[in-house]
């Protein structure tokens, strides 16, 4: 049996070398009951609160399975300045039971770098202070690691602003109530039991799959010379080959193929180029041919009229004689207007230019056609050459393609070469697969004795704690009731463990039990979450005869103003208790800071108050502010 | 070149045309003077005279360039073409005959004195001589069998007749290929012009009998 | 160019048309040539009592006004050992000459004169145009060939397996086709024109019957100081060059590995002057041992031009079937 454990109190957080993010090193001094940190947006609220749980732990737990929630002095890198950086350190003193702990820590590492025990009297600096604080939490706070303390600072006496939830987290709830309980815990190994369960479990699935895979691989070998034997001996009965493709041949036929493929390409490429310079030059010819055209339909022309006058046909009578063409009698009107087209050489008849555009000399424009059509006759050679040679290819890859696939679904012997078999034999695989089968029986054998295990163990812990549980459940429901103005309590609901019947605790209200988070609304789900919290917090103290604390960033973030008063009551009522509860806060009139502060003695307020605006950077929109911002601080603290 | 000059060049072909057919007696009515006129353009390719800009398209009776209609139409009315034959069909459409007149064979003759026409003359003798060797009668299945005409045709009236083009399946493909496969195996080829107009007559009518 | 089946069985007409072919290597009127053809080969019909175990060789000559060949100045001519008989297409006689009436005798001659010339070894003729073999064939029986049936027929982009078939079904079956003098020694035979051309020949009628888009096949000695062999086939995508030789022991020739490089060089050259070439291939008939075969059968790479596949090379058994299955079942 275990020692009970022991809740932490902080009393005194020091931080030094904390530039730019405060103007100066600061000491704050936490008393039993409120204490609140003030500030607006950007003044250091949750480097501060962060660094109170970075001086007691050193980070996030080291057994943290969420990636996301991890962290540690790599945090505050980026807050403090480089150069002061080196020389920044973070001091808290806390209560552990009867003894005060100051553990100190920089920013170099996350490790302790001095701790100071008072206990019976006397004060001890430790000369390995990492060593010695992982002893003193045992010898004074009964954890059994750091990581053990580490994991109840995280995740139930902080509630940062991620608003990371404890309530329905069924590994997180079990590890609290164990650790809270050690001393009635069978064997304070479960969790770490419960974690070799899992592992047993994964490893059961990788043998199944490894034998899966081996089983598959036996079958497929064993078919492929059965198949090769088969062939063989229809080969060696008959001289002539039949029509089978060895596995060798048809990878030849892959290669081919590639590089068939290849000159496809290629010579589409060049086909493609061909028949572009043969557009370009084709249009050049066009272009000539249509000059030599012109000069051609001139010399027609030409010819045509000199006929037409040498032997008096229609048209030359129109002109000379004034004849229309049509009814043969004699039209002057027409003859005037044949005459003047005629001088004008146009159209005898329409008057239209039937000249063409003279383009130059007739001999020369056809040179330059003919050394045009020369060059197109190459290209055309060349187009036509490639444009064969790529057909050519294309069917050659096109047939190729065709006897792969016809040999890929018909030749079994291929088809199983193309999946990779093993270079391995059928004995060594019926070994392997023997060897699996074993180990997968062997897991099974042990996730089966080490669940029934853990589920009697786990039974045992529930009867044994089942009084404490009872007073958990009264002390939750104060809260939760008190918070939600009505009747809440806590349920039990099967967890989600794959393997053993674990339960866990979720809050009842309005009728029904709330499975999931997302059956409450955000508000009920964050206060709901705090209400379990604190009530773990009261067993513990309970139990162990020591107040702890609760750090809560920013509560009013998720609240509606109708239920502050609520949660003050929740909170008035947990503080009463000796706890030290620190609040972050905006600089808020009438909020849950100034409430739970009302309730205190006017001079002792302040002493219950850090406020950030007097030792945090502030910004523009803060100096801009800062008259109205130091009212509102007037105002809170009353 | 505007319209007037593509009317001219071909008013150029119809006389070549007409004065050819003449030579073998034959007159030529529209349609084959559209065929014929097609057939020396396809032909030009291997002559290297190069078809006029403005093409046949696909049209009832075949290839059909509206300028060649024009171009005999100016011809008979300006007296250098006789119409000597009109036979109406039983629909009633008229179906006429053309020759040279006089006027004309004298034009084509004085034309002929100038270089500038030798070639395009050339061509046409030698569709004129293949044609009356395998038969005027045969000059539209002749046509029909015409490589760029037959992958054109199933595509509708009014596409263009591109002979010429290599690049798709026309009479300038086939003659190149033709050339190719008179040529191979010999180290000094000689394929003239007037053998690979022979070739691809030859051809023209082995494909005429062999697709029906 | 891609052809519809129809233009592409008109191509292949137009292209057995011996006339035109001719005309194309020679410069020679076609109707002339056609002429002469005709009367050539009715001449050798007519008289095949004469002239069934002659040979001799009718070469076309300019046209004269002499007198019509006769049988008697046939074989007239033919006794004085003239058996190289010039006429024009009408068959007169022109003159008569001694040569030499082998078909590279017939080649050497119709290369140099650019002549059209009929080859006959009796009723057998060749027919060719500036040297270059067109058609060979029955005389008397000119349809004597029997049609190929159509499983062999495949198109030239599967050249390699066409290759593979003439192998399996006519040189491996020696169906035809004599190639060993020494079948235990392994010496292949030398004929007249060389081993290659017994290779040659063969593969030069299987290819002609069985690529399917073959529009027309030429086979020819190139003239470049070499005993090589070549066929030319053209198809409408374009123009293939087959280089064919022979590893091995032909009692006067030794050929080995390094023959396969100077066939790959070969065709590289071919490749690389002239432009109407599309594709090689060399194809190499191994009458070496088998172990040779295995083992000395690769090639130089830079020999290869890009355009070449891979040489095929073809290893001749000399053992008969039942000594195969004998060593299989070994």
């Amino acid at each position: 049996m275990h020692k009970r454990i022991v809740l932490p109190q902080v009393r005194t957080v020091r931080l030094s070398g904390f530039q730019p993010v405060f103007n100066q090193d600061l000491t704050v001094r936490l008393k039993s009951g409120v204490n609140v940190i003030l500030g607006g947006n950007g003044l250091g609220k949750t480097t501060l609160v962060q660094a109170i749980v970075y001086a007691l732990t050193g980070g996030s737990p080291s057994d943290e399975p969420d990636k996301l929630q991890r962290w540690d002095h790599g945090y505050f890198r980026g807050r403090l300045s480089s150069t002061l950086a080196k020389q920044a350190s973070v001091k808290v003193e806390f209560d552990l039971d009867k003894a005060r702990l100051t553990v100190q820590r920089t920013f170099a590492g996350s490790a302790v770098t001095a701790l100071q025990v008072e206990s019976g009297g006397k004060t001890v600096i430790a000369e390995k202070p990492a060593q010695a604080y992982a002893r003193a939490l045992a010898d004074f706070g009964g954890y059994d690691s750091e990581a053990d303390f580490a994991f109840i600072v995280h995740r139930m006496l902080y509630l940062p602003e991620s608003r990371r939830l404890l309530a329905w987290d069924t590994d997180a709830q079990i590890r609290l109530l164990m650790l809270l309980n050690q001393d009635v815990v069978p064997d304070s190994s479960f969790g770490v039991r419960r974690k070799y369960l899992k592992e047993l479990d994964s490893k059961k699935r990788h043998v199944h799959v490894a034998l899966g895979h081996a089983q598959r691989q036996l079958s497929e070998l064993m078919e492929y010379e059965d198949t090769a034997n088969e062939q063989a001996d229809d080969e060696s009965e008959s001289p002539e080959p039949k029509g089978h493709v060895s596995v060798e041949v048809w990878r030849q036929k892959e290669d081919q193929l590639n590089l068939i493929a290849r000159s496809r390409v290629a010579g589409e490429k060049e086909v493609s180029d061909i028949s572009r310079l043969l557009s370009e030059v084709s249009e050049e010819v066009e272009s000539l041919q249509s000059k030599v055209d012109a000069e051609e339909a001139n010399l027609v022309l030409n010819f045509l009229s000199a006929q037409e006058r040498e032997n008096q046909l229609a048209m030359e009578k129109l002109v000379q004689m004034g004849l229309c063409p049509v009814c043969g009698t004699h039209q002057p009107d027409l003859q005037t207007s044949a005459r003047k087209h005629n001088q004008a050489h146009l159209c005898v008849l329409c008057g239209s230019d039937v000249r063409q555009e003279e383009s130059g000399e007739l001999a020369t424009l056809r040179s330059r056609l003919f050394e045009k059509l020369n060059a197109q006759k190459q290209l055309e050679n060349s187009f036509q050459r490639a444009e064969g040679k790529l057909q050519v290819i294309s069917a050659r890859e096109s047939l190729l393609q065709r006897e792969i696939n016809e040999v890929r679904f018909s030749n079994p012997v291929v088809a199983l070469s193309e999946r990779q078999l093993p270079a391995t034999s059928v004995l060594d695989l019926k070994t392997l697969v023997q060897r699996l089968e074993a180990d997968e029986l062997d897991y099974g054998a042990q996730i089966r004795e080490l669940t029934a295990k853990l589920e009697a163990e786990y039974a045992v812990f529930r009867e044994a704690v089942s009084t404490r549980m009872e007073k958990l459940r009264g002390s939750y429901a104060q809260y939760a009731t008190s918070f939600l103005g009505l009747k809440c309590s806590l349920a039990e609901s099967a967890g989600s463990d794959r393997f053993l019947n674990l339960m866990r605790f979720i809050p009842y209200f309005g009728g029904s039990k709330r499975e999931t988070p997302e059956s409450c609304s955000e508000a009920q789900r964050f206060f709901l979450d705090i209400a379990f919290r604190l009530a773990l917090i009261d067993l513990e103290t309970e139990l162990s005869g020591h107040a702890g604390t609760f750090i809560c960033e920013t509560p009013e973030n998720a609240l509606d103003m109708s239920y502050v008063a609520n949660v003050v009551e929740m909170f008035e009522s947990f503080a009463k208790k000796q706890h030290v509860l620190l609040l972050t806060a905006n600089v808020q009139v009438g909020g849950i800071a100034q409430q739970l502060l009302q309730n205190e003695p006017k001079r002792q307020r302040s002493g219950r108050i850090l406020n950030l605006l007097q030792v945090g950077q502030l910004s523009e929109v803060h100096k801009q502010n800062q008259r109205q911002l130091d009212a509102a601080v007037r105002k809170i603290v009353g | 070149m505007n319209e007037q000059g593509k009317v001219l060049l071909r008013i150029r072909d119809v006389a070549f045309a007409l004065h050819t057919a003449g030579d073998y007696g034959q007159a030529l009515n529209r349609i084959r003077l559209q065929k014929f006129v097609y057939l020396v353009d396809v032909l030009g390719k291997c002559f290297e005279v190069l078809p006029p800009q403005a093409r046949h398209i696909v049209y009832r009776h075949g290839p059909y360039d509206k300028r060649v209609q024009n171009a005999v139409d100016v011809l008979a009315f300006r007296g250098f073409v006789k119409i000597v034959k009109a036979v109406a069909d039983e629909s009633g459409n008229l179906s006429t005959d053309y020759v040279l007149s006089g006027a004309g064979q004298k034009w084509v003759a004085a034309m002929l004195r100038s270089e500038v026409f030798l070639a395009r003359y050339g061509v046409a003798r030698a569709v004129g001589e293949e044609v009356e060797r395998l038969g005027w009668h045969r000059l539209r299945e002749l046509v029909y069998a015409e490589p760029t005409f037959v992958s054109n045709r199933p595509l509708g009236y009014g596409r263009v007749l591109k002979t010429a083009d290599v690049r798709t399946r026309s009479a300038g493909s086939l003659l190149t290929l033709a050339d190719r496969i008179l040529s191979a195996g010999f180290p000094s080829p000689q394929v003239t012009p007037r053998l690979l107009t022979r070739a691809f007559f030859d051809y023209l009518e082995r494909y005429a009998r062999i697709s029906g | 160019m891609d052809l519809s089946p129809e233009q592409l069985e008109a191509l292949r007409q137009s292209a057995a048309d011996m006339a035109i072919v001719a005309a194309a290597g020679t410069g020679l009127d076609p109707d002339i040539i056609r002429k002469f053809f005709l009367a050539a080969k009715q001449f050798v019909v007519t008289h095949k009592a004469v002239l069934k175990d002659k040979h001799f060789a009718f070469v076309l000559g300019k046209i004269t006004s002499g007198h019509k060949l006769t049988k008697q100045r046939m074989a007239q001519e033919l006794a004085n050992g003239k058996s190289v008989i010039e006429v024009d297409e009408e068959l007169a006689f022109v003159s008569a000459q001694s040569g030499k009436v082998t078909l590279t005798g017939a080649q050497e001659r119709g290369n140099k004169a650019r002549s059209i010339e009929l080859l006959c070894w009796g009723t057998w003729g060749f027919s060719l145009a500036a040297g270059v073999l067109l058609k060979d064939e029955d005389l008397s029986n000119p349809s004597s060939v029997p049609p190929t049936p159509n499983q062999w027929k495949r198109p030239i982009a599967q050249i390699v397996e066409i290759l593979d078939d003439h192998m399996g079904r006519v040189v491996k079956r020696e169906q035809g086709v004599k190639y060993w003098k020494d079948k235990g020694k392994r010496i292949l035979l030398n004929p007249d024109g060389g081993t290659e051309r017994i290779f040659h020949r063969s593969l030069f009628w299987w290819l002609g019957e069985n690529v399917s888009d073959l529009i027309r096949i030429a086979g020819e000695t190139r003239g470049l100081g070499q005993d090589a062999m070549d066929i030319l086939m053209v198809t409408s995508a374009g123009s293939f060059i087959i280089e064919v030789k022979w590893l091995g022991n032909n009692g006067s020739k030794k050929y080995g590995q390094l023959r396969i490089d100077q066939g790959l060089l070969q065709v590289k050259l071919y490749l690389e002057n002239d432009k109407a070439l599309i594709w090689g291939h060399l194809v190499c008939y191994d009458g070496r041992s088998e172990e040779a075969h295995l083992k000395e059968s690769c090639f130089d790479a830079s020999q290869k031009h890009a355009d070449c596949l891979e040489p095929s090379i073809l290893f001749l058994d000399s053992k008969t079937p039942s000594e195969i299955a004998d060593a299989l079942k070994k």
